[in-house]
């Protein structure tokens, strides 16, 4: 549209409204710049637009709606409190169950010892409560106090001096002091092994082997000369020919080891167990039953 | 639009609409009760508003509702209670200022209603139309109609000053 000085009004006004493209816009800065007479006109109705003012609205706490925040925010803390409870169970139950008895081993079932190194290594086997230590063929083993927990490993009773002999080929086994042997099925064999810096236990898998009275050392590791195994309190430790010290016991979940090398030193550790109760452990309540579990000896 | 869109459009349009409210019906209560009831219109409707027009929407339910109002209240006579705001926009003259609020009120509410629309809001004439229910024409010619009664209330004016 053609501006002339009979449409100029609305032509401005478009302009000032911003409702011209840019072509249209500079049809009307020209046609202003060919008649300054209107150049007044222009400026009044240019007057005429309102500048924004900033006023302020001083109630919009009352208009936000925070029923919807209501509802996520317990439901964060619902899940957080979730959490942490199946943290706790999970917990709880992990250590119950390291706690519990291992998984039942038969009585019949002996452990050998291949005594081919010069070194020999006393094994343990931890028995229940109340229950006694025997040997296997050279029998040294002692019973232990029966007012202690889980036993132990023991020297011989005369041969105190620990570590003068340096050999003991003892086996020490642990029984079910109700000879309850025949309710416990043949099981496994265990083999001691010394790396660098740790003693393992590692269970083999289970050979029928009537005959396996033995703890198997193997060739050429070099196996702590003794062994003693407690557990609990260091009561149990008064028993023992060895200086222990308080920091050397572990807690229930680990069994404190003192252990002499070739060297007469002393080398302490525990051991952690690391097999898991036989569910079939529950029905045998009343039963004293010989239980050996795998451990990790770590010093 | 969800209920943090809803909240969003609280910050950023409430001092919009009340502004438009205020000026339009020159009642500080008026205005306040027409924002909040607008507001909570747009609330009950918000899962069938998009979030993007949220603000066409919630003026045009307080365009609507003020003129509701007015036709209520029968307030189409010339009021002279507005408040004093604070200005920051600055204008050259602040007497120019005082004698456009005046002016402002020498139009009828369509008229006034359709000036802070587009002067406050910057909506386009077509955005207006959609607020006001009006077409395009019609709300072209109404601005344009309350641009001259403005013009010539400041020719008037001029010439007694």
């Amino acid at each position: 549209m053609d501006i002339n000085r009979n449409n100029y009004e609305t032509s401005f006004l478009l302009y000032l409204d911003r409702e011209l493209g840019p072509a249209e816009m500079s049809k009307v800065e020209m046609f202003l710049s060919e008649n300054p007479d209107l150049q007044k006109e222009f400026e009044l109705l240019q007057q005429t637009i309102f500048l924004p003012e900033e006023i302020v609205y001083g109630q919009k706490e009352l208009l936000f709606h925070k029923r919807e925040k209501r509802k996520v925010i317990p439901l964060y803390w619902v899940r957080i409190a979730a959490s942490v409870l199946v943290l706790i169970t999970a917990g709880w139950f992990l250590i119950t169950n390291i706690q519990m008895p291992a998984k039942k081993v038969p009585v019949n079932n002996d452990l050998k010892i291949n005594n081919q190194t010069d070194q020999t290594v006393g094994k343990d086997i931890i028995k229940n409560k109340g229950q006694s230590t025997q040997n296997g063929d050279k029998g040294i083993a002692k019973n232990s106090e029966q007012t202690n927990q889980s036993t132990v490993k023991r020297l011989p009773e005369k041969n105190n001096s620990i570590g003068k002999t340096s050999r003991y080929n003892s086996i020490n086994q642990t029984r079910d002091t109700n000879s309850n042997s025949s309710s416990v099925p043949d099981e496994s064999l265990v083999t001691i092994q010394k790396s660098n810096t740790a003693l393992a236990i590692q269970p083999e898998r289970p050979r029928i082997e009537t005959d396996s009275k033995q703890i198997s050392v193997l060739p050429g590791t070099q196996a702590p000369a003794l062994v003693l195994v407690t557990a609990g309190s260091k009561d149990q430790l008064k028993h023992e020919n060895a200086d222990l010290k308080e920091n050397a016991i572990q807690t229930e979940n680990a069994i404190s080891v003192v252990a002499l090398d070739d060297q007469n030193k002393n080398i302490t550790g525990f051991l952690k167990k690391l097999t898991r109760q036989n569910p079939d452990d529950d029905k045998t309540n009343n039963t004293r039953k010989v239980r050996v579990s795998v451990f990790q000896l770590s010093y | 639009m969800t209920a943090d869109d809803y909240n969003n459009c609280v910050k950023l349009y409430a001092d919009g609409l009340y502004r438009f409210m205020l000026k339009s019906t020159r009642q500080v209560e008026d205005a306040r009760d027409l924002v909040q009831s607008s507001f909570e219109k747009l609330w009950e409707h918000r899962t069938e508003v998009n979030a993007l027009k949220s603000k066409s929407y919630l003026f045009t339910i307080g365009y609507h509702k003020m003129i509701d109002l007015n036709r209520k209240n029968s307030r189409i006579e010339f009021r002279e209670s507005l408040p004093e705001q604070k200005e920051t926009a600055s204008r050259a003259s602040p007497r120019l200022k005082e004698v456009l609020e005046k002016a402002l009120n020498r139009l009828n509410e369509r008229q006034r209603s359709l000036v802070l629309l587009k002067d406050y809001e910057g909506y386009s004439y077509e955005e207006i139309a959609e607020i006001t229910g009006l077409n395009i024409t019609q709300v072209k010619v109404t601005l344009h109609r309350a641009r001259l009664i403005l013009k010539e209330w400041l020719v008037s004016v001029e010439n007694v000053l």
